[in-house]
């Protein structure tokens, strides 16, 4: 006989049930054993509730416009009410069988039977289930062990489903093998709380119940009716489980006040699947691209998805090279979409370019914004020109040193030297050259064979959307272009053209919403994780197999620094790889649109770039920055953190404010978040409102 | 370095939103976008503290133990 107590019936995980086990299977005082499937063997990162009326969501998609979603499931409720009640009149327990409730459920809601939907039903709730759920972690090992014991195992479940779909289920968790037998109170209508359930297997599989332990997480069915029916009952009670089931339904329940809560919600359920289904890893980069950059980059998309449906294109472009992360994601998205091209464009090949007709003064002050910029060599640079043949020109017109900063955009001797006709002359051959090799380029690539494209990057200013109009858009088939960007700040040009279509995702200036402008406070670390790890494009040329990209050097100083970090990007990238995967999985579980989870996404940005950790500021500021505008530098993100002195001189603390890239990350060396409260506060009042 | 719990910096408790919003709120007045807003932040206090106190694990616990399960 089992010995009794409550002591022994009542476990908190699977090792320790194994230990109490072990002598009472060695000793054959138990022969066999039954679990429970549902928070037992397997558990949800979603409520129940919130699975089916996904459910309803994507019936009432498929439905169309006349049913709501929230009438299906009131129907829903209504005709499992009645197969319920039904039951007990019967006779039988408060139970019902999903194959008899969908048909009633389709009547109810049609007017007719319908056998595709019934079978569209079916098939998506056993989907968005097996979404939900996910074997814990310690089950496998104790089925292992529990299997090479001999014993006789069942799984017994109080569930809707027919025992055929939770076979279904129990097989694609791996779980089946090493069950005897699954029994469903859906099939005999028959429940484990009223005991009957217990009695069925018995009578059905000839068990002798003082030899028989059942383990579920309900102290009703599980543990009470199953003792009460003369079988040992064990009461596995997870309080760690129970808790985070109690702020899910807590979740669930803020969530209908939308705001952040509904991001929060979505972002709490990615949380338990990365914590159910994936590994910790120590590496920080991975971390952050999974935690941080993950959620910025995973929201994108998802905006960028809906626009694609909403405003359909024939061919997506993801331009080099920080589109290279996005195509990466685009190409997991489920069919039908639009085909998709990786494009060698870099606003270097694409500004030389736009120098075949001359160089405008507003074309010169873009190589000024460059807070290292060093004048006519900038624009020199920026545009690809000759400097042996500018140099002796600019001397004429008072330029001593043809790398001095030119802080006035109106200078006279830069308006003269502009307005030079052998100046002129001199850049007009040279950008025709690389306006010719890339019109070439663009025509092998299939640039000017649609009608409607998209141009996806991270932004910011739409530089190469804005020339591309520029240099080609007499062409009779240049292409109406939407441009989508992580964020968009069109501080350089405001005239994109005609048909010519620029958005920001994520950030849009011209919003002019201050929370969403937090990207834009540290734009390095959106360009570093979203970046392709190969070199940016200098120029193209043609070889035999047509016109191919040249890439910078890889013994540029820059291009040094740059493989350097390498290593540290490819793992961000890893990790936001890992958060756009179970990012989907969740979306179609939640249906949220990427507006739903905007609000939430901005606090996240907020609490990663301006109230950073102090491991977050160590690590990130080890990357280093490059641009693609001609230039070699190399912009550090490593921060020097604020003294006591650089608070005595006021003017050197505020030039030492404005040039840093990450200037949060220079309080780093203070414990506590009040400062950068503070600064926050007194940057929102001076920036432009 | 201790490294994070896994996923920890995905799920930001609100009150914490509320207070990096009000920085906005005392500066440019444009930012509230992700403040979770004073009344819904109090009913979220509230509601956890109702799980704290009405823990329902302890109560099956309580229950099981003394055998009204």
């Amino acid at each position: 006989m089992l010995k009794r107590g409550y002591k022994k019936n009542i476990v908190h995980d699977w090792s320790a049930l194994q230990t109490w086990l072990q002598p009472q299977l060695e000793a054959w005082q138990v022969q066999t054993l039954s679990l429970d499937i549902f928070d037992t063997l397997l558990a949800r990162i979603d409520t129940p509730e919130q699975v089916q009326r996904s459910v309803c969501r994507k019936i009432a998609q498929r439905l169309g416009s006349s049913f709501k979603a929230e009438s299906i499931w009131q129907a829903r409720q209504a005709s499992e009410r009645a197969l319920r009640q039904q039951a007990v009149a019967q006779g039988l327990d408060y139970e019902c069988r999903f194959s008899d409730w969908v048909p009633a459920w389709v009547e109810q809601l049609l007017g007719k039977p319908d056998a595709e939907l019934v079978e569209f039903i079916i098939r998506t709730e056993l989907e968005l289930e097996s979404l939900a759920l996910y074997v814990k972690p310690e089950v496998i090992p104790f089925l292992q062990w529990l299997k090479r014991s001999n014993t006789r195992i069942f799984a017994i479940s109080d569930m809707y489903l027919d025992s055929q779909y939770l076979a279904q289920l129990l097989s694609k968790f791996e779980l089946a093998g090493y069950f005897e037998a699954v029994y469903v109170s859906s099939e005999s209508l028959q429940c484990k709380y009223s005991g009957k359930l217990y009695d069925l297997v018995a009578r059905e599989k000839g068990l002798d119940k003082s030899t028989w332990i059942h383990i579920g997480d309900n102290p009703s069915s599980d543990y009470q009716a199953a003792c009460a029916q003369g079988l040992q009952g064990v009461w596995f009670y997870e309080k760690a489980e129970l808790k985070r089931i109690d702020q899910q339904h807590l979740a669930v329940q803020m969530a209908k006040r939308a705001s952040i809560w509904s991001g929060r919600y979505f972002f709490s359920v990615l949380q338990n699947r990365l914590q159910a289904l994936t590994t910790q890893r120590d590496d920080f980069y991975f971390r952050y691209g999974r935690d941080v950059l993950g959620a910025a980059f995973s929201t994108f998309m998802l905006g960028l998805q809906e626009r694609l449906q909403h405003k359909p294109v024939e061919k997506v472009f993801f331009v080099a090279r920080d589109g290279y992360l996005f195509q990466q994601m685009y190409q997991h998205l489920a069919e039908p979409k639009p085909e998709d091209a990786y494009i060698y464009l870099s606003r270097r090949v694409i500004t030389a370019a736009s120098t075949a007709e001359g160089l405008s003064q507003e074309q010169a002050q873009v190589a000024f914004y460059n807070p290292k910029q060093q004048g006519l060599r900038s624009v020199c640079k920026v545009y690809g020109l000759p400097e042996d043949c500018l140099q002796a020109l600019a001397v004429r017109h008072g330029f001593k040193d043809f790398a001095e900063p030119l802080h006035n955009w109106q200078d006279p001797r830069l308006l003269a030297f502009l307005a030079d006709e052998e100046v002129q002359a001199c850049i007009r051959p040279v950008g025709a050259k690389h306006r010719d090799l890339l019109e070439k380029y663009l025509e092998q690539e299939g640039f000017f064979q649609h009608q409607h494209l998209a141009l996806v990057d991270i932004g910011w200013n739409g530089t190469v959307q804005k020339f591309l109009k520029q240099a080609f858009g007499q062409r009779a088939d240049f292409p109406i272009i939407n441009g989508y960007y992580f964020a968009f700040v069109p501080k350089m040009y405001h005239d994109f053209g005609r048909q010519n279509y620029c958005e920001g995702i994520i950030h849009d200036s011209r919003r002019d919403n201050a929370c969403e402008r937090i990207p834009a406070e540290f734009e390095e670390i959106f360009e570093q994780g979203a970046r392709a790890l190969e070199a940016t494009t200098v120029a193209y040329q043609a070889t035999s197999m047509g016109i191919e990209p040249v890439l910078k050097s890889p013994q540029a100083p820059d291009r040094l620094a740059e493989v350097a970090c390498n290593r540290m990007v490819a793992a961000m990238q890893a990790g936001v790889m890992l958060h756009w995967e179970h990012f989907r999985v969740v979306q179609q579980l939640t249906d949220y649109k990427s507006s739903d989870l905007l609000p939430y996404v901005y606090g996240l940005l907020e609490r990663a770039v301006v109230y950073p950790s102090r491991e977050e500021a160590q690590y990130l500021t080890r990357l280093v920055h490059t641009e693609d505008f001609g230039h070699d530098h190399v912009l550090e993100l490593g921060r020097k953190a604020l003294s006591w002195q650089d608070f005595l001189h006021p003017q050197h603390l505020w030039q030492r404010i404005q040039q840093s890239a990450w200037r949060y990350a220079l309080l780093d060396s203070i414990p506590t978040s009040a400062p950068n409260f503070a600064f926050r506060m007194v940057y929102l009042h001076s920036v432009r409102k | 370095m201790k490294s994070s719990l896994l996923a920890q910096n995905l799920v930001i408790n609100p009150q914490r939103l509320f207070i990096y919003a009000q920085a906005f709120r005392f500066s440019s007045g444009r930012g509230r976008c992700f403040s979770p807003g004073f009344e819904a932040l109090l009913t979220w206090q509230a509601l956890s503290l109702r799980q704290a106190f009405l823990n329902r694990g302890w109560i099956r616990w309580w229950r099981v133990w003394l055998g009204k399960a």
